[in-house]
């Protein structure tokens, strides 16, 4: 992926003060290292380890990185002093978050959280107990994008095409959304600048920390903020006159019907999905019935190969209605 | 002689004037507790409410109140957002001997405070709401307290200090 520019001082500014000091001054020590750093996660009772690339790293008690099996060790103190921090001392402000399982931080870096779930008929009520976080550090890479414009706009002087990136997770998918969405709000020599809502369900696109997006999303994109994707593509719809409406993951029936909504609307969708090719596709009913009746002219396959965003695949719809 | 009646009446004046300064202390105290209830309320409804995060909510309650309680406040915030992994009832602790040792609470008004401090901010809005009435109840039966011990001791200390004065001035001549 072209430009990473998440580089030491961003997590230096935005994760680091979040950690307990002594894991904070551990951390301070490896700081050559951080480059292609993606996690840090704490569990208690085990080492707090650093997700770079495809390996995982501990924090060795005399500075810098060592074994998993020989790092420092993450106390109940250092799970609840980071949960302190994310939350800014302010559980209550944070409920629906928690409930969520996570709480995205300035920065756009979205802290997971793992404990005790209490339920009422399926639903989450609350979390207590917290043994785990996971910090997970936004990437944002502008002009990943740049390769798939010329695909989205096959007509000249059209718009885009509705369109479906695919990959399993990690490949890079809410990275390549967000860079899609930035290059179609901004407009690009391929095409004119679009209206954009982002329907962010679970603020990793916009990465928006009290409403206002921490990432690069473009000029003329509207962001609805945790706001399930069938209401929100209907809000964004009905308020604010998209020419594109992007959004993250789909899967249920209900965003089924409202991408359908949204098309029937002469709104473009650009989405995404988990899975490992068309044929994935193919065995889940709902996506397998939005592809067949043309709610998407392209599909983008992604993978990890040459690190993550890599385009493996582009398939276009013909008239005859296959891919090619 | 002259030296010795200006020993006295300044021995007068300075038990008078101790006296009168516990009278105000008595005032004040009063003024205070009310001024910190009012505070809390304050705190109370950007929780329940707006569910404003901590920093922001007691910086805003800091700006709305008057010194000494301000400082419970202003410091509290403060410390919060430096951001150096203190938690808030570490900061909250702080700053109540901040407010102890700059206003006319008593210990005991204090200690409501830092009972208080374990349980702010670390539960669900429901369970903030029921501790900040907790809090209310608590200040204002302090309050209470407070202003029978003015309406009874007030005259007292504001005439003892000279009566004392005078006693001890007899006493040396």
């Amino acid at each position: 992926m072209a430009s990473i520019y998440h580089d030491t001082e961003i997590i230096k500014r935005e994760l680091l003060p979040f950690l307990p000091a002594e894991p904070a001054r551990l951390l301070l020590q490896c700081e050559e290292d951080w480059r292609g750093l993606e996690e840090i996660r704490l569990r208690v009772g085990r080492p707090l380890l650093l997700r770079i690339g495809e390996r995982d790293y501990a924090l060795s008690r005399e500075g810098g990185l060592c074994d998993p099996a020989e790092g420092y060790m993450v106390s109940v103190e250092d799970v609840r002093r980071t949960l302190s921090a994310v939350s800014e001392n302010s559980l209550y402000a944070f409920e629906e978050d928690i409930r969520r399982g996570y709480i995205t931080v300035p920065g756009g870096h979205r802290v997971g959280l793992a404990g005790q779930i209490i339920s009422e008929d399926d639903v989450v009520v609350r979390m207590k107990h917290f043994s785990g976080i996971a910090m997970r550090v936004a990437r944002q890479c502008i002009g990943c994008a740049d390769c798939l414009t010329p695909h989205l706009f096959p007509a000249p002087g059209a718009g885009p095409v509705s369109t479906l990136l695919l990959s399993p997770p990690r490949c890079g998918k809410t990275t390549m959304l967000r860079d899609v969405t930035r290059t179609l709000a901004n407009g690009s020599s391929w095409g004119a600048p679009q209206n954009v809502a982002l329907i962010d369900e679970r603020s990793e696109l916009a990465g928006c920390w009290h409403g206002r997006p921490q990432l690069e999303v473009g000029l003329r994109t509207d962001v609805l903020d945790a706001c399930p994707k069938r209401v929100g593509m209907l809000m964004a719809l009905r308020a604010l006159s998209p020419q594109v409406i992007v959004t993250d993951e789909l899967g249920r029936e209900a965003d089924a019907e409202a991408v359908r909504d949204c098309l029937h609307a002469g709104v473009t969708v650009i989405s995404s999905v988990h899975a490992n090719g068309l044929e994935d596709i193919k065995l889940r009913p709902v996506l397998r019935d939005l592809l067949a009746e043309g709610a998407f002219e392209l599909v983008v396959l992604l993978s990890r190969r040459h690190g993550p965003g890599t385009v493996e695949a582009i398939w276009q719809r013909g008239d005859d209605g296959v891919w090619r | 002689m002259a030296v010795r009646i200006m020993v006295l009446v300044l021995l007068i004046a300075l038990s008078g004037t101790y006296g009168l300064l516990g009278a105000r202390r008595l005032d004040l105290r009063v003024e205070e507790l009310r001024e910190l209830r009012l505070a809390m309320k304050l705190l109370q409804e950007q929780i329940h409410y707006l569910h404003t995060p901590m920093p922001e909510a007691l910086q805003l309650c800091a700006g709305r109140c008057r010194p000494p309680v301000q400082v419970l406040f202003r410091h509290s915030a403060l410390v919060l957002r430096q951001r150096q992994g203190i938690e808030l009832n570490e900061a909250w602790l702080e700053a109540s001997e901040r407010l102890a040792a700059a206003s006319n609470l008593k210990a005991e008004d204090i200690g409501i405070l830092k009972q208080m401090s374990g349980r702010m901010g670390t539960t669900g809005i429901t369970e903030q709401v029921r501790l900040f009435e907790w809090l209310e109840g608590e200040l204002r039966r302090q309050e209470e307290a407070a202003e029978t011990e003015r309406a009874s001791n007030r005259r007292l200390w504001s005439y003892g200090g000279f009566i004392v004065g005078a006693v001890l001035a007899l006493l040396i001549l």
